[in-house]
């Protein structure tokens, strides 16, 4: 029996073979790409125990073993500081996050073709805006001289409206532009997934006699959750990473307060004041702290949901 | 067929992108110079081949932070350094930041100064990384003009720049040596120092200033007045401004100055009586510095987007007619110049002789036998493939014909000799009257952080390096906005003054006003921080970067006082009395160092 059975499992394997090594030379270049650039730097943790300074090689480096990890907890009332603000941000996001599934659903819901394509144009391209385009558009607008405070003062109010130099309106103002920027272009994912929720729902529904609300609410709405919930998972896992760009153009005394978040913290360490090895630690404390968040994150939606994204 | 050619063209299509993954990582800093017009070596390999080919044309990288315009220098002065000595010039431009990443990635340019100060990275950082060549014996061969105009500074750089290693890593630049009998008075003021709309203090009555409150209240009269005249086209006028990405600058520097102290290397300032040596946080000056801009901030006179701006837009507003008050000569003598181009000759900054601050600040050069010190001495890379071009290029900026050529332009295009001097030709004045970009878009003074002289220095032919320098082309080139200056001091004192510097020297020989003349070798000779200090230094300033801003928007003297206490406490949390000690220790080392070291 099992005599037979081994040319058919050996042909199968055969065919298994040039197929899997087709697919494997396919994912080699993207397999390569994680590794260089995601596993290789890990490397680079090294120095977070070193004295490293810029321009030394590792073999000048003397081993200071956890001397930067201490300093960071020394300097744990501004690292608090720091992550309030990050987490702030990255909650106020979260909270955001269903705005780009009921955007993608009003454009469905929109019945010219044309006009519904010219909406998501339009709100797409602020996503390909860089930050210091939108900086500079900001200050046009806030300044002084600028659109907002030149109409206030036409109508005789106060002309000192400057949300770049509001520490209490920052996190609110950053936020609004940062979903303003990428609102049409998050919602291209759920239009994607609305396109492939089976018509024949649709039909059910129109023959059971729903509205078009009732519809989005029962068909639509939940046809998008897997998708959500993914999106929802990745972006905990991604807590406490804002980005740079942005708090890097905004930034200013005023509002440093407000919007020094981890990214920026990490620059600020590294570069402003030249202690790598510092800002590696912060690097490594950040990593390993979205790793936890994403496993416990994931381990709570397979409890509640039964769907998990690892 | 066509399932083998989508199998091909799919096998294709990874292994290139595996490909150019792999190339990506194998790129070196060689391939990103990617101006080289000659094939790759190493330092080691260049000798032999500037030997085999003298006559090619090279290309080399050079850091600066000051030229706009980065890459291939195509501008009268590179052109005519190509055809003295076949070197192309690529400008490497960036911030603190991208040296920083540059030193740490071993991809410095080829030729590179130094400035702690504005790259946060030591001279003996440098050294101590590797990533310089010693020059002794490229200047013992290609150095003539080094050996013959360098001698104090190749000694300093020896003993002082080299990591206790006896060599010469550094070239100092900017040296000068004072005429005692007929000293060069700075046109206006030389630097740093408090400047104010002139037409418009005379619009309000120059009303008389005897104290720093009379001086912001004469700022807030004038503000009025320029806002009540609409003087900005509709703009929002502030009597003053300032930007936020330097920090700290515009709210300390100028008025430390102002207040009889010079700044030093890593935030450290010395009174010029005393000769201490101090950090500026932990003195009373920098805190009366922010205290007048809280004054001038809660006045209603200072511009609350001051703190939100970048630099350049600092200077649209000055140069829109929207700001009454800039910090140095380097910021008005291009402001006016391009007031009086955008059609406002009657427009400009100048110095009021009493702010309310007894020193002003360069109004004679004062010595400077070793140049800069430390602050943008030149060295070569290891990563230069031409180590004996770059030291004739060094050589050549140390020359008098270097000088000559990086302060004036080109002989018969910018400046002729006449009477066995040297002076600037009638088109070249024509053109920088017309245009206030001409000199920068020539490369006329462009290059100066190579040159090893200072613009005001005299050379042989008995003019200085930059020939609008002298005292005749300055009354010469007077703009409108000067002259009515030196009218109103004319009638007011019953001088004879042919340009704004000439006032205030007169006010400074009749010991009316203070300024610097002195020069303390010892300042020069101090030794680098330990890192830990410079790090704890890089923090305090980081940190007070905020706080300071917070002092300045304070809205009472309680207030005030408050957010420095909380300051000086959290200064002192991050080790700021350990660094304080170091740096002064430093600088006392040093003043036993300077009676040891002679000059030749």
């Amino acid at each position: 029996m099992a005599k037979a059975s081994l040319p058919e499992k050996t042909g199968r394997k055969g065919k298994y073979n040039r197929e899997g090594l087709r697919l494997l030379l396919l994912a080699l270049p993207f397999v390569l790409f994680v590794v260089a650039f995601s596993y290789v730097p890990l490397f680079g943790w090294i120095y977070a125990f070193t004295d490293y300074r810029a321009g030394m090689t590792l073999f000048d480096c003397q081993f200071v073993v956890l001397k930067h990890f201490q300093a960071i907890w020394e300097n744990r009332a501004e690292v608090i500081r720091v992550l309030r603000n990050t987490f702030a941000l990255s909650f106020l996001g979260i909270l955001g996050s269903p705005l780009p599934v009921i955007f993608a659903i009003l454009i469905n819901e929109i019945r010219s073709s044309k006009f519904r394509k010219l909406v998501q144009t339009f709100t797409t391209l602020p996503n390909f805006i860089s930050w210091i385009v939108v900086f500079t558009l900001c200050f046009a607008m806030f300044s002084t001289d600028g659109m907002v405070n030149g109409l206030l003062r036409r109508f005789g109010m106060d002309p000192m409206v400057n949300p770049l130099g509001n520490a209490d309106c920052a996190w609110i103002f950053q936020w609004g532009l940062a979903t303003w920027k990428s609102l049409g272009w998050s919602a291209i994912i759920y239009i994607a997934a609305i396109a492939g929720i089976d018509s024949e729902l649709y039909d059910a529904a129109h023959v059971d006699g729903a509205n078009r609300l009732q519809t989005i609410l029962n068909v639509t709405v939940p046809g998008l959750y897997s998708t959500y919930f993914v999106l929802l998972l990745l972006s905990i896992s991604n807590i406490l990473s804002n980005g740079f760009d942005q708090y890097f153009v905004f930034y200013n005394p005023l509002t440093a307060e407000k919007l020094e978040v981890l990214d920026y913290y990490v620059y600020k360490i590294g570069v402003l004041t030249n202690n790598y090895p510092q800002s590696i630690a912060l690097g490594m404390f950040k990593t390993v702290v979205s790793v936890t968040l994403l496993f416990t994150a994931n381990r709570l939606s397979k409890k509640l949901r039964g769907e998990s994204i690892v | 067929m066509k399932n083998i050619l989508k199998k091909v063209t799919a096998l294709l299509g990874a292994a290139a992108m595996t490909a150019s993954l792999i190339a990506c990582g194998g790129q070196d800093a060689a391939q990103d110079s990617g101006t080289q017009e000659q094939s790759a070596g190493t330092a080691d390999s260049g000798e032999s081949q500037a030997a085999q080919a003298p006559d090619d044309v090279i290309t080399l990288t050079v850091w600066n932070t000051e030229v706009l315009t980065p890459g291939i220098q195509n501008n009268d002065v590179a052109r005519a350094i190509e055809e003295k000595l076949g070197i192309k010039l690529d400008i490497v431009q960036g911030d603190s930041q991208k040296f920083s990443i540059l030193l740490a990635g071993g991809d410095l340019p080829d030729i590179i100064y130094t400035n702690p100060a504005q790259q946060g990275v030591e001279a003996n950082a440098l050294i101590t990384s590797g990533q310089l060549i010693p020059l002794d014996d490229l200047i013992e061969e290609y150095g003539e003009n080094l050996k013959q105009n360098a001698v104090n500074r190749l000694e300093y750089s020896k003993q002082y720049l080299s990591n206790g290693e006896g060599k010469t890593y550094f070239i100092p630049v900017l040296e000068y040596n004072k005429d005692e009998e007929n000293p060069d008075i700075s046109y206006t003021i030389e630097n740093v120092g408090l400047m104010t709309r002139w037409d418009v203090y005379a619009a309000v009555g120059y009303p008389e200033i005897e104290t720093t409150d009379d001086y912001l209240n004469a700022l807030s009269q004038m503000q009025d007045y320029a806002r009540e005249n609409d003087l900005a086209e509709g703009k929002q006028i502030y009597a003053i401004s300032g930007w936020s990405d330097w920090g700290l600058w515009p709210w300390w520097l100028a008025n430390v100055r102002e207040m009889g102290y010079t700044d030093l290397l890593n935030g450290a300032i010395m009174n010029q009586e005393t000769k201490e040596v101090d950090l500026n946080y932990a003195t009373d000056v920098f805190w009366e510095s922010l205290k007048f801009y809280n004054k001038a901030y809660n006045m209603g006179i200072l511009d609350p987007e001051a703190f939100t701006m970048k630099n350049d837009q600092f200077w649209e507003k000055c140069n829109n007619g929207q700001v009454l008050m800039a910090y140095a000569s380097w910021q008005t003598d291009s402001m006016n110049k391009t007031m009086a181009a955008n059609g406002h000759p009657e427009w400009g900054f100048e110095k009021i002789p009493y702010s309310g601050y007894p020193y002003v600040s360069g109004v004679i050069s004062g010595d400077a036998p070793l140049g800069n010190g430390a602050d943008y001495a030149t060295a070569i890379t290891t990563n230069c493939e031409y180590p004996e071009k770059a030291m004739q290029l060094i050589d050549f900026c140390n020359s008098e014909e270097g000088a000559r050529l990086i302060y004036s332009g080109v002989e018969g295009v910018h400046w002729q000799e006449q009477d066995g001097k040297a002076v600037p030709t009638d088109s070249y004045l024509e053109m920088i009257k017309t245009d206030p970009n001409y000199t920068s878009n020539t490369g006329i003074t462009l290059y100066n952080k190579l040159c090893g002289l200072k613009e005001t220095q005299v050379l042989s032919d008995e003019t200085p390096a930059n020939v609008l320098k002298s005292n005749e082309q300055k009354a010469a080139n007077i703009l409108e906005i000067d002259q009515a200056y030196c009218d109103y001091y004319n009638e007011l004192r019953g001088g004879e003054y042919l340009y704004p510097g000439m006032v205030l020297n007169d006010m400074r020989e009749k010991g009316e006003i203070q300024t610097f003349t002195d020069y303390n070798m010892f300042t020069t000779l101090v030794q680098s921080p330990s890192d830990e200090t410079l790090n704890i230094l890089a923090q305090c300033d980081q940190y007070m970067n905020v706080q300071g801003v917070k002092c300045v928007m304070a809205k009472d003297d309680a207030e005030f006082e408050a957010l420095r206490e909380e300051a000086m406490q959290e200064l002192e949390a991050k080790g700021f009395s350990k660094a304080r000690e170091e740096i002064v220790a430093n600088y006392e080392a040093a003043k036993e160092e300077a009676s040891r070291f002679e000059l030749q």
